[in-house]
């Protein structure tokens, strides 16, 4: 062998027990205390975040341009559709303004608090996302610094998307709810009935996510707009999460479960908004 | 010190490419895994030592940006650069080339190690889904890509030797 395989300085097999050793010891590390793995991100955070800022809007460029030329031809279409639509909702939203005048007034003579306040929210481009075709989650650039924490709910075209699960100096890791194993406490806006939007890749292949522990009492139909609901311990409740699309008994007729369509596409998302709001901290206190 | 600061320039642009300048079109959906391709060509190409090595910072990036704890990537990077480079020590790479074998050795180690660790022990057992929803796309955009990108491996690294050798001769 005429190229130099075997460095003499280092045994491969040797090395490979280093590696090792240093991954595991991440691996404990990182799931015992976030303080390392935090100053291990700020660190990279300082370097890289400026160029991965420019290559995506080098690639926002270049895509968009491809895009551009082949979407033309559809926006016409799309444009008259949109204008009639904004008609009708024009004329809903009066409907809907007067309608919250009246609420707003029982409330005010029921002394009640609302139910579902106004979030304050914070926008941010999404500027990178997970390559690995197993989990959906995307970096923002946003940060600490203007306020970002981990836990905080990150809505899209009016619906739920995800919640932040690391934040760093200048950006902060979104990971999104149609992920296996991200479980959301949810509600029918309808009915108020409970029930568990659980995230699952396989299915959202068909555009769908899992609805479940519906108990058998529970009023959930097809139709029904879902939201998260007030128990849930990190999300903060009233967030539209999509619309039931099948309800079935479970098998063992104990409970019942279901699909629903989330509100938000997410295929095609490019930035969001973060509600600074946080459930947590306010359960804590 | 110039190989790994090569490397590192490598890695770097294949993280960009796969993470932000793919990310920015919403018509690709499924992202080739070029970090992948780099591993296991310069893993093939240089041995285990070089392939542990970028498998190693190839992971630990991308456990940094987008996973809650860092080192699971990594592991499986390393993993798969080391048992690579034993693959081309049986071989000799200069006549023996096959770069879509070594694609899809990878790419299905690559996945298996993700499913069994993180899916079938979190309780999803639905490898048949996986498999062809998850697993045959990437692993045909990342054969495409692998055609492409391995003969441009292949070529840096000759740049690279000669860049050492003429170094060394003029040292001495």
């Amino acid at each position: 062998m005429a190229d130099k395989r075997n460095n003499p300085s280092m045994r491969p097999h040797t090395g490979l027990l280093i590696l090792v050793g240093v991954c595991l010891f991440l691996l404990l590390l990182s799931s015992f205390s976030s303080g390392f793995s935090n100053a291990l991100r700020s660190g990279v955070d300082a370097v890289l975040m400026p160029m991965q800022k420019g290559m995506n809007t080098a690639g926002r460029y270049l895509f968009g341009r491809i895009e551009e030329y082949s979407e033309l031809s559809q926006v016409r279409e799309v444009n008259e559709l949109l204008s009639n639509e904004l008609a009708v909702l024009r004329a809903e939203n009066a409907r809907l303004r007067l309608r919250e005048n009246e609420l707003d007034e029982m409330r005010r003579l029921l002394d009640m608090a609302e139910q579902y306040p106004q979030y304050d929210t914070v926008g941010a481009h999404i500027i990178g996302k997970n390559s690995s075709n197993w989990y959906r989650s995307f970096l923002i650039d946003k940060g600490s610094r203007d306020g970002i924490r981990v836990n905080m709910n990150v809505l899209a075209d009016g619906g739920l998307v995800g919640i932040v699960t690391a934040v760093s100096e200048n950006y902060a890791t979104v990971s999104t709810i149609i992920n296996d194993a991200q479980y959301v406490s949810a509600m029918s806006a309808r009915s108020e009935s409970s029930c568990i939007v659980a995230g699952n890749l396989s299915l959202y292949a068909e555009g769908m996510l899992e609805l479940q522990n519906i108990g058998m009492d529970e009023d959930i139909a097809v139709g029904d707009m879902i939201v998260t609901s007030n128990i849930s311990a990190l999300y903060v409740p009233g967030l539209l999460i999509g619309f039931v699309d099948s309800v079935e008994q479970e098998p063992n007729h104990l409970q019942k479960s279901g699909r629903i369509r989330p509100a938000v596409n997410f295929d095609t998302l490019d930035s969001v908004l973060i509600v600074t709001t946080l459930k947590i901290s306010e359960n804590g206190q | 010190m110039k190989r790994a600061f090569v490397y590192f320039l490598l890695i770097l642009a294949a993280f960009f490419l796969q993470n932000n300048v793919f990310a920015a079109s919403p018509l690709i959906l499924t992202v080739p895994n070029i970090m992948l391709i780099l591993v296991f060509s310069f893993g093939f190409i240089r041995g285990s030592v070089d392939g542990m090595c970028i498998g190693f910072v190839c992971g630990l990036l991308l456990d940094i940006f987008f996973s809650e704890t860092l080192g699971f990537s990594a592991l499986i990077y390393t993993l798969l650069g080391y048992g690579i480079g034993l693959l081309g020590r049986l071989y000799f790479t200069e006549f023996v080339d096959m770069p879509l074998l070594l694609c899809l050795i990878s790419d299905l180690f690559y996945h298996i190690g993700i499913f069994i660790f993180a899916f079938a022990l979190n309780g999803q057992f639905n490898f048949g889904a996986y498999f062809t929803g998850v697993i045959i796309p990437e692993l045909l955009y990342t054969a495409l890509m692998t055609l492409v990108l391995y003969p441009l491996f292949r070529k840096t690294e000759k740049l690279i030797t000669r860049w050492e050798t003429r170094r060394t001769r003029s040292f001495v």
